[in-house]
């Protein structure tokens, strides 16, 4: 289709009067103007001017494969007039052509505003430089009926690592449907998402996309310990905290042992947090420090199975035996032999004679014993003092004491 | 020669004094006369031009009247964009509002600043406060960082009217996040010649948000039950609150290289002499003033109770903070303790040896239980809860009549079950008898049970603890008794002589010797007060409890020739042991000028003739030493006294024996070769204002037969009222 010019105005009279009479289609049905054309209906058909009606003008340009020339047979080559004496441009001051003739620059039908809030134009089909480039109304010299064809741009096409890759994005526009599009989740595979494939005349809500929680995560847990409210979303990247990583969710940079625990608790009376670093620093040399092991599973991934899809709080399963009681936020194990330490009571929970009497009752000790005479029997485990003996690199301490074993 | 009279010329000084009056400097303006009558009316002006319109102002304020004295508030404090503003209020004592600058008030008001930091822990604990406010302090080479305070910032008037100010810190401060801090004002104001000071805090958090952590370990009210009013820097700082911004780790003094952190240096001070180290000859000194000249040595501060209850100070919020081990605040009273070696001369190694930091602490110290439990080891008999509470109730006392041995019923009870003291006896329980009641004179004591005793124990009802004792004829009471008497007991369980002694308060009871009805002595001093800081006052050695039987044997009569010095060659001042006079002058301690030693236990003896001579000179009584209704009841320390009561007893004894009698120095033959029996009032007020030209003046003022005149100028209403002049 030749492009339009204004001023071409050699066409004769009769020809413009012809055309006129057939204008009338709906220039696009994105818009409907409210500034409608002045009465033309003397010479086109009565909805010449009505948006409605199947004879508006710019629905008989789009029939005429967008002719603006013919228009001007009669409306001058500006279409300011012409013959005809009737501006086209007193109803369409910024020009017949421009974006907004048909349609506003961020459209609000459908799911357009929720996607132009986020996205350019651009990420789901071309956006022309002029209103005749080829493909955006007009294909091979003719009118190219709506609506726009969808074309991927990077953000439906990302993928997580561990997403599947199978499926490109795509739009059917008979169900009005993506598939396979990252930002709704397609290729997450979740089984729990309730609307994967978004109508694009439809709404989306958090479990649409991802269950709510995911599949793969155990209920009860706010979303937010792991993915706080500030964390990047829908960016290719799971998100797990600011940071990423054990810390994400609990921990610190120093150690994924809280604090902070799920709850972003950094109190050792939370219940969460308690005597995690102390076990692990083994801050009052008494032994070494102990693993994490030691006392619940330590998964090698973030979706390692035991980790995120069962409940918190974590399983608590002493190595050697010995239970755990929560309510009482006690250990009976063979660590602490004879007591039953509160997890959130602090160092004062253990000290010497906690465990075992000062000295022990029975065997050979007598009652007269002095914190002296320990290491006549057990000199591994302390010196002349009383100290509890250590080796190793500092955070790598190794000790006869407590560790399972009687050394004599 | 013509000879004029001392009271002719005190009369012609008189007329001299009024005679230059005459001839004094012009006085002030007078007031103005009345207003004359109206005048008659005059011609009418010609109308002026207008004037130029005045600028808009407010109403201006005149002055207004106020108290003496300062009552400051800090209302809020912020911090944005690196500049602290602080607004307070101050009033006088009523609420009156104060001018700062003094223009519409009587006084300008002083102001001075302080900043800090709280640390916390990760649990959210408090640690120790860091000041923005600092300064460099140098003595020769060293150098040492100060906290302070400042006022060379801004002050505004945000309404001068209401006393609200804001004042804007010099200093520029960077804010430690998510941290509470506290702002200090120390106020003062001068009032013709008396200046006030007083102090206030406000915690606030820098981004206006709410403040979840503060620091009480310890509180006003427990200093303030031996202090009085906390008078910090002469006075300028008057909560321990505002202390310990300033008083944190990084304050240094230079001249010494003390810390003082107020943990190490309070405790450090409130144990003194007893610091090991100060034991060992190493004075603990502060330097204050700003390095100047002000030297403190605490070397000689004696706690007047058990230093390890450490719940007498540590109270609030943190108070139990006491029990958790860390090194820099145990060693700061066990000051002799390594945790390193080499061991520093003079200095022991840490029982449990070395230690690398605090962390192990509570591996053996934990608050309670383990090898040594801070509290547990903190523990002593006279406030272990678990100690036997043993009481005596003084019944009844009859046949006590003069040259009657008196019958005295009483009831005994451990913990509050009777105890039958015949099938359980105790290790000791004795009668001390004492009259009259119009002021102790003379006193006796009779064992009931334990070594010595005498007399007869009879069951009453043995099952409730309750019996008779009937001291023995000797114990009689004097055939020449008159009026009331009254009878105390003194007693305690003790397992062994290495064990604790659990002694009873010693209960009282007046009885009618002469009288229809029994009187009881007057009570000058409320026990209870004594407590305040002795917390249960024991004496001679732990085997009297409570500061009321004390005057049975503390009585005027009695002087102190049992236990002080008997060197022979040597002529003896034996002060007198006058409860009245005693107390007083062993409470002044090192604001009396002259000396008051007594003799303590053991005493005297052939081989070691000195005793056991106590120095009082060395007190130093914790609060100011005017309030005397800190230890008395209501009005009981003005005059005059009550009637009856007796002048103190001293004696000058004279050693008559001659060293080549025997081979050991000890004066065996001292008669008294004088008695100086100082009339009560004198003995009362020169216990404690013991200076000579005092005494004079009350010698001046008592005639040969000892009436005093003390009243005539300091009876209530007088213009020398003992309690208008003590500030009461």
């Amino acid at each position: 289709m030749p492009r339009f010019r204004l001023g071409a105005g050699r066409r004769g009279r009769s020809r413009a009067l012809i055309v006129l009479a057939l204008l009338g289609a709906s220039c696009a049905e994105e818009r409907e103007r409210e500034d409608a054309c002045p009465d033309c209906s003397g010479i086109h058909p009565a909805g010449i001017s009505d948006p409605a009606s199947p004879d508006f003008h710019g629905r008989e340009l789009e029939r005429r494969d967008w002719d603006f020339a013919l228009c001007a047979t009669c409306h001058g080559t500006g279409l300011d007039g012409g013959a005809a004496g009737v501006s086209c441009v007193s109803g369409h001051e910024e020009g017949v052509t421009t974006c907004s003739t048909c349609h506003d620059a961020e459209p609000a039908t459908a799911a357009h505003p929720a996607h132009v809030a986020r996205y350019e134009c651009a990420e789901c089909h071309a956006v022309p430089e002029r209103w005749d480039d080829e493909g955006h109304i007009l294909r091979d010299g003719h009118a190219d009926l709506a609506p726009a064809e969808v074309l991927f741009g990077e953000a439906a096409r990302r993928r997580p690592d561990f997403a599947d890759e199978a499926d490109p994005p795509s739009y059917d526009p008979d169900s009005r449907t993506c598939s396979g599009v990252y930002c709704h989740g397609d290729p997450l595979g979740d089984p729990a998402a309730a609307a994967p494939r978004p109508v694009w005349t439809g709404t989306v809500e958090c479990g649409s996309c991802h269950g709510d929680p995911p599949a793969s995560h155990a209920g009860g847990t706010a979303c937010a310990t792991c993915h706080p409210a500030d964390a990047p979303h829908i960016d290719g990247a799971l998100a797990i905290g600011i940071a990423g990583g054990c810390s994400g969710c609990h921990g610190s940079d120093d150690s994924p042992a809280p604090p902070r625990d799920l709850s972003g608790n950094t109190s050792r009376l939370a219940i969460g947090v308690g005597a995690h670093r102390g076990h692990l620093t083994a801050r009052l040399a008494l032994r070494g420090p102990m693993p994490c092991a030691s006392c619940h599973q330590v998964p090698a991934e973030t979706t390692s199975p035991g980790h995120i899809d069962s409940a918190s709080p974590a399983e608590v399963t002493l190595v050697g035996g010995g239970t755990w009681d929560r309510g009482d936020a006690t250990c009976s194990s063979w660590c602490h032999g004879d007591s039953q330490p509160i997890w959130t009571g602090g160092a004062g929970q253990v000290s010497c004679g906690t465990c075992h009497g000062i000295p022990p009752a029975g065997g050979s000790h007598t009652p007269d014993m002095q914190l002296t005479d320990c290491a006549d029997c057990h000199p591994a485990t302390v010196d002349a003092f009383g100290n509890i003996l250590r080796s190793g690199p500092p955070g790598a301490e190794t000790s006869e004491h407590m560790d399972g074993a009687l050394d004599l | 020669m013509h000879y004029v009279s001392p009271m002719r010329l005190f009369h012609l000084f008189v007329a001299l004094l009024l005679a230059a009056a005459c001839e004094g400097p012009t006085g002030p303006a007078g007031p103005g006369g009345d207003p004359g009558s109206t005048g008659d009316d005059g011609e009418p002006g010609e109308p002026g031009d207008p004037g130029d319109p005045g600028e808009d102002g407010d109403t201006p304020l005149a002055p207004w009247l106020t108290a003496p004295g300062i009552a400051v508030e800090i209302q809020s404090a912020r911090i944005s964009g690196g500049v602290a503003t602080v607004t307070y209020r101050i009033t006088d004592p009523d609420g009156v509002p104060l001018d700062r600058t003094g223009l519409l008030t009587d006084g300008t008001v002083g102001s001075a600043f302080t900043l800090a930091w709280l640390d916390e822990d990760e649990d959210g604990e408090p640690l120790q406060y860091t000041s923005y406010i600092t300064r460099v302090q140098t003595v020769g080479d060293v150098s040492a960082v100060q906290a302070t305070s400042e006022s060379t910032g801004a002050f505004e008037a945000v309404d001068r009217a209401e006393g609200i100010y804001r004042y804007t810190f010099a200093a520029t401060i960077t804010p430690v996040a998510g941290r509470t801090h506290t702002v200090g004002i120390a106020a003062s104001r001068t009032v013709g010649e008396e200046t006030v000071r007083t102090s206030a805090v406000l915690d606030f958090m820098p981004d206006g948000g709410a403040v979840a952590t503060t620091r009480e370990v310890v509180n006003d009210e427990s200093c303030s039950t031996c202090h009085g009013e906390i008078e910090g820097h002469g006075g300028r700082y008057t909560t321990t609150a505002m202390c310990v911004t300033c008083h944190s780790p990084q304050t240094i003094d230079p001249n010494t290289g003390n810390t003082v952190d107020f943990k190490v240096m309070i405790h450090k001070i409130h144990r003194g002499a007893s610091l090991p180290s100060v034991i060992g000859g190493d004075p603990y000194v502060i330097v204050g003033g700003g390095q100047n000249t002000t030297t403190h040595d605490f070397s000689t501060i004696h706690f007047p109770q058990e230093i390890a209850r450490c719940e007498s100070c540590h109270a609030g919020e943190q108070g139990v903070f006491w029990q958790d081990a860390e090194r820099v605040a145990c060693t700061s009273c066990h000051d002799n303790i390594s945790f390193s070696t080499p061991v520093p001369d003079g200095m022991v190694l840490h029982s449990g040896g070395t230690q690398p930091d605090d962390a192990p602490c509570t591996v053996c110290h934990p608050r309670s239980g383990s090898l040594a439990g801070v509290s547990d080891v903190h523990l002593r008999p006279s406030f272990d809860p678990d100690s036997p509470d043993l009481a005596v109730e003084l019944q009844d006392v009859t046949s006590s009549a003069p040259g009657q041995q008196p019958i005295v019923q009483f009831r005994v009870t451990v913990d509050g079950a009777p105890r039958n003291i015949q099938a359980q006896p105790l290790t000791l329980l004795r009668a001390t008898f004492s009259g009259p009641n119009t002021d102790f004179a003379r006193y006796w004591q009779a064992t009931i049970q334990g070594g010595g005793a005498t007399g007869t124990l009879t069951p009453v009802d043995a099952a409730d603890g309750v019996f008779t004792y009937q001291p023995a004829a000797l114990q009689a009471i004097p055939v020449d008794a008159t009026g009331s008497y009254t009878v105390g007991m003194e007693g305690y369980l003790q397992a062994a002589s290495d064990q604790p002694r659990y002694t009873l308060v010693g209960p009282m009871l007046a009885f009618a010797v002469t009288d229809e009805v029994a009187v009881p002595r007057r009570a000058v001093v409320d026990p209870a007060r004594c407590n305040n800081c002795h917390y249960d006052l024991l004496g001679h050695g732990g085997s009297r409890r409570g500061a009321r039987a004390c005057l049975q044997c503390h009585n005027p009569n009695n002087a102190n020739d049992e236990r002080v010095a008997r060197l022979e060659d040597t002529d003896v001042f034996v002060e007198t042991v006058d409860m009245k006079v005693m107390i007083h002058k062993i409470h002044a301690g090192e604001d009396l000028t002259q000396p008051y030693v007594l003799g303590g236990f053991p005493p005297p003896s052939a081989t070691d003739p000195d005793g056991t001579p106590i120095d009082f000179g060395e007190t130093r009584y914790p609060r100011a030493l005017e309030d005397c209704a800190a230890c008395h009841d209501g009005d009981t320390f003005t005059l005059p006294l009550a009637d009856g009561v007796l002048p103190s007893r001293h004696e000058f004894r004279e050693c008559l024996e001659d060293p080549a009698d025997d081979d050991d120095a000890l004066c065996e033959n001292w008669p008294v070769a004088e008695t100086m029996m100082l009339p009560p009032q004198t003995a009362a007020c020169t216990s404690c204002h013991d200076a000579p030209s005092t005494l004079i003046h009350a010698e001046v003022m008592t005639n040969d037969d000892g009436q005093e005149s003390c009243a005539t100028c300091h009876d209530s209403g007088s213009v020398q009222d003992v309690a208008v002049v003590h500030g009461l």
